[in-house]
């Protein structure tokens, strides 16, 4: 926008550095242009893998175990277990030294790392701290060999990686040949004669290019980055020294006051052109698509096609909605969004900005590591959630919020219902509907967590989601739709309607029976609580009602939760000492990425620990720039709120307050489970903290000249009198 | 707008804000060295974190590896006394040992003994994990055991400031238990044929996994503290104006 002010001879000037900075960037990260003797290199990232698998047999002497059940000793079983024992023996140290020099592998450029097949508990096999750090160093090796031996059978899988294709297939065929040398070698220093075990490869090693596109792809993803963080410092520095020049601009518009706001809005008629009056085609892409977040389970929604990546069903709607807004963008006029930085605007670009940053900074390591691809996949996931607060902050009017806030409490609603419905009977409408109704192209992911219970006996309850605490998350960003709804109700009616949706949702929430479920509303509750401490207190009747209410509708779940507690060993659960133990597990990843992180979205839980805290998956992917950034998001939307909340102006402070209330929520989940794996509460986030940027800015002149919405018309719950505006700007507090 | 307005302010008070860049310079280099006035000179912290890692087969004097007449039965008892070992290692004499190798005070050793598929979370009480675990310093001697499942293998990991103590740490393990299993064969009459032997598979290497820690630190620092200098810069200037604002009030109501 500032850039659009600009001489066009400048713009370019600006658009060109941009791009010449990235360019540079670009060449020098991705290595795709040699330095020494200058020429292109459009392969030097490129990493290959091969594949080899051993049959582990009786010597010789004795027949082998393909013809029958041999004898004991030499059965399947005790083979079972000398495959194992020989296959941990491939990737040490005296093996590997045995193996580099056959393959030209530089001495100490070549690591391996055995990897648990028994069957044993998921928790066993997650690395500690000192293991963890001896993985990282091991990663680093540009040779790579790693070995898996078969729980049921005696074969041993030997999987190398190397950055050609002959030298990765040259390290999985000599792994048993350099075993057996070792063998060898260890009988004639016991003076053993007996005949040794064979070693059977099934086959030469195979393989191929597992990353043909890194280097492009790194290259593109810097330049991108670059480019995009020289455009914004640009910006910056234009926008400061054209404010600089500028005469002070005019001192911002008194809020109405509460006689003119009644004056003006009585005279005015109901807003028109507005959501859900309106033909305008954007608003109703966007709640269709948040329809689609709140009712269906879309993360397991994915359609049949074989395509380069997969589609999910936001994946479907969520391009409809961005060419809808393009199209009114380039339209124009009454369809044009209204685009205005805020202080959220900014936040949300650091996150991003730091994103793409932890990528491009380790983008080599994580080719090593072969988790760039893991970081192509999320980053998109990250800019879909922006792409939805942009379209929402600029795409909806100040007229459309409270409608848009009303249609998402009615969606919670019927979430909340469906969940206590699921509880009760356990029968899973959204997923049952969403498997009936889909059409033959889309897939239902039916066994993403399926099961009635969880590990430790907990019975699950999740809605659409996928986990019940991406369900707890959703509600608890709704729930202060409906409390704040209550507080502003001017009848008993009213307000014990809005008072059952609201114990509507909270006896959801408990049906998921999670501690979060208590935690997390109780959040949201306190930060009501916080700025409207009077209004609440008030209400305290309304709340035993509830309770009476939730244990009806979710019977004992309150008690359960509750009992989660207050239990004797309610510190050692595996819920909780797992997350502990995480605090010292992960310190190896922190420290050895403590700045900008391992790069956003790289951190497999597969391969090392699952963390259920998107808190230490952020300082592990982001570093402590990257957790910053991530904080940054609800802090600074509440930190945004706060000033709106205190004006208690009755159009814009409900729904600041709202947004804040959501915000500490999202804060809240953010410590108690990966939150941004699971997309439904991300969606609605982003989604909330749009409409709430729309109320926070300045009105647009179009907007100004529009009526305020009918409901200002009614009397609002104890609204403050009127006071000059000084008074209410000097008091942040919330409570005068 | 405000951002702009605070980097005005800030530009106002350029003395202040130079006090705060040399403020920031002495914490960042304080964040990775000691510094002493008397004698003047800096001393560096321990930041790396460094490891090391060795395998070791709990075998018999007839290596296993090679033995075949070994059966399921006996590769399940040696696996079982691979816990037992991993065990000792952890506890008493052979922790003790390790310290006095290592050069390091047993105070300060960690040793983690393994877990296995039946006991997946370290002994109530011996692990005391915090959310503060993860700002700990990585001056730290650690070592963790671990049994594979399934075959006599003793995985030992190890951790230290520096590649060197953690190679130490790591082979004085495998050594300090196969001098303490040997002093008890002697001390039991234990036949050679009867004994267990460590089979090491290669001596432990160190390496250190955080290098150019430093001036990670040392940036982070920086940044911390002169964005929290400037903001308190503001601070200070924002309530010396009220201040004057206040007693040029006053004076104005006493006339």
């Amino acid at each position: 926008m500032a850039l659009k002010r600009l001489p066009r001879s400048r713009r370019l000037a600006v658009i060109a550095l941009s791009a010449f900075v990235g360019l540079v960037a670009a060449v020098i990260n991705s290595g795709m242009v040699s330095l020494s003797s200058p020429h292109l290199r459009l392969h030097n990232l490129r990493i290959a893998a091969a594949a080899t698998f051993v049959d582990v047999d009786p010597p010789a002497s004795v027949p082998s175990l393909a013809h029958g059940s041999g004898e004991y000793p030499y059965d399947i079983g005790t083979y079972i277990k000398r495959a194992e024992l020989l296959g941990r023996i491939i990737v040490t140290q005296p093996v590997l030294d045995r193996i580099a020099p056959r393959c030209a592998v530089p001495p100490g450029q070549l690591s391996g790392l055995g990897r648990i097949t028994a069957d044993v508990p998921f928790t066993f096999s997650e690395p500690y701290s000192e293991q963890r750090g001896s993985d990282i160093e091991a990663s680093r090796a540009t040779y790579q060999l790693e070995v898996e031996a078969r729980p049921t059978v005696p074969i041993i899988d030997v999987y190398a990686q190397a950055p050609s294709l002959a030298t990765a297939q040259c390290l999985a065929n000599t792994a048993p040949v350099a075993l057996t040398a070792y063998l060898k070698d260890l009988a004639r220093q016991e003076g053993s004669t007996d005949p040794l075990v064979q070693l059977r490869p099934l086959g030469p090693a195979r393989g191929g290019i597992v990353n043909g596109g890194a280097t492009p792809e790194v290259a593109f993803l810097t330049f991108l980055t670059f480019f995009g963080l020289t455009v914004a410092a640009l910006k910056t520095l234009v926008l400061f020294r054209r404010r600089g020049r500028e005469p002070r601009p005019d001192p911002p518009r008194e809020p109405p006051t509460y006689h003119e706001l009644e004056f003006t809005t009585s005279a005015h008629t109901p807003a028109r052109d507005s959501w859900p009056h309106t033909t305008r085609l954007l608003p109703w892409t966007l709640a269709v698509l948040i329809a689609v977040v709140w009712l269906t389970p879309f993360n397991d929604i994915s359609l049949n096609a074989s395509l380069p990546i997969e589609i999910r069903l936001d994946r479907m709607v969520l391009p409809f909605v961005v060419i809808a807004w393009l199209l009114a963008l380039s339209a124009g006029g009454r369809f044009k969004p209204r685009m205005k930085l805020s202080f959220i605007h900014v936040v949300i670009g650091l996150l991003l900005a730091a994103a793409f940053l932890s990528v491009v900074t380790d983008a080599r390591y994580l080719n090593q590591t072969l988790a760039f691809s893991l970081s192509l996949k999320k980053l998109p996931l990250l800019v879909s959630y922006v792409a939805v607060f942009v379209i929402a902050s600029s795409a909806v009017r100040r007229s459309e919020v409270r409608p848009f806030m009303t249609y998402t409490l009615g969606l919670a609603v019927i979430v909340a219902a469906g969940m206590v419905v699921e509880y009760r009977t356990t029968q899973n409408v959204f997923w049952m509907l969403s498997a009936k109704l889909l059409p033959g192209g889309f897939t239902l992911n039916a066994s993403s967590g399926d099961s009635a219970i969880d590990y430790i006996g907990r019975r699950i309850v999740r809605g659409p989601a996928e986990v019940p605490l991406e369900a707890v998350a959703m509600l608890s960003m709704a729930l202060p739709i409906a409390v704040v709804r209550i507080m502003e109700s001017p009848h008993w009616r009213s307000r014990l309607k809005y008072g059952a949706m609201t114990g509507l949702i909270v006896a959801a929430i408990f049906s998921t029976y999670r501690k979060s479920g208590f935690i997390a509303p109780v959040a949201v509750l306190l930060t009501l609580a916080y700025f409207r401490r009077r209004e609440l207190l008030r209400l305290a009747p309304l709340g035993l009602v509830l309770l009476a209410m939730v244990s009806a509708l979710s019977p004992r779940a309150l008690g359960s939760v509750l009992g989660q507690f207050t239990r004797s060993d309610a510190k050692n659960v595996p819920t909780v000492s797992s997350r502990t133990s995480a605090y010292d597990a992960i310190r190896p990843d922190v420290w050895s990425h403590l700045l900008l992180g391992r790069g956003w979205g790289s951190y497999d839980p597969n391969d090392n620990r699952i963390l259920d805290s998107e808190i230490l998956l952020r300082l592990i992917e982001g570093g402590v720039v990257g957790l910053a950034a991530f904080v940054l998001v609800p802090v600074g939307v509440i930190a945004a709120s706060r000033r709106t909340i205190a004006l208690r102006e009755p159009e814009s402070s409900p729904i600041a307050l709202v947004g804040a209330s959501a915000a500490v929520a999202f804060l809240v989940m953010a410590f108690l489970y990966d939150e941004l794996s699971f997309p439904h509460p991300v969606y609605i986030f982003f989604y909330i903290v749009g409409m709430e940027t729309v109320i926070l800015r300045q009105p647009t002149r179009r907007e100004e000249r529009r009526p305020p919405p009918v409901f200002l018309r009614r009397f609002n719950f104890d609204r403050p009198e009127p006071g000059p505006r000084a008074l209410a700007e000097a008091s942040l507090v919330p409570e005068r | 707008v405000k951002l702009g307005k605070r980097i005005w302010t800030l530009w106002q008070l350029r003395p202040w804000v130079a006090g705060a860049t040399l403020l920031a310079l002495v914490v960042a280099v304080w964040s990775v060295a000691k510094i002493s006035l008397v004698p003047p000179g800096l001393q560096s912290r321990d930041l790396e974190m460094a490891t090391a890692a060795t395998h070791v087969v709990v075998d018999t004097p007839k290596s296993t590896v090679l033995d075949l007449r070994q059966n399921t039965d006996d590769l399940q008892a040696l696996n079982q006394r691979a816990v037992l070992l991993g065990n000792v290692i952890a506890n008493g004499p052979v922790a003790a040992a390790i310290a006095r190798r290592a050069g390091v005070p047993i105070s300060v050793l960690q040793v983690t003994p393994p877990l296995t598929p039946t006991q997946l979370l370290p002994q109530a009480g011996s692990a005391n994990n915090s959310v503060s675990d993860i700002v700990k310093s990585t001056n730290q001697y650690r070592l963790s055991i671990n049994v594979n499942p399934t075959v006599p293998m003793l995985d030992i990991y190890a951790q230290a400031p520096n590649a060197t103590s953690a190679a130490v740490l790591a082979n004085a393990a495998v050594d300090s238990l196969r001098d303490y299993l040997a002093t008890v064969a002697v001390e039991q009459h234990t036949p050679p044929a009867d004994q267990v032997r460590l089979l090491q598979l290669g001596r432990a290497q160190g390496a250190v996994i955080n290098g150019g820690i430093r001036w990670q630190v040392a940036v982070f620092a920086f940044a911390l503290t002169f964005a929290l200098a400037c903001a308190t810069v503001i601070f200070v200037t924002r309530i010396r104006r009220g201040w004057a604002a206040a007693a040029f009030a006053e004076q104005q109501a006493r006339g």
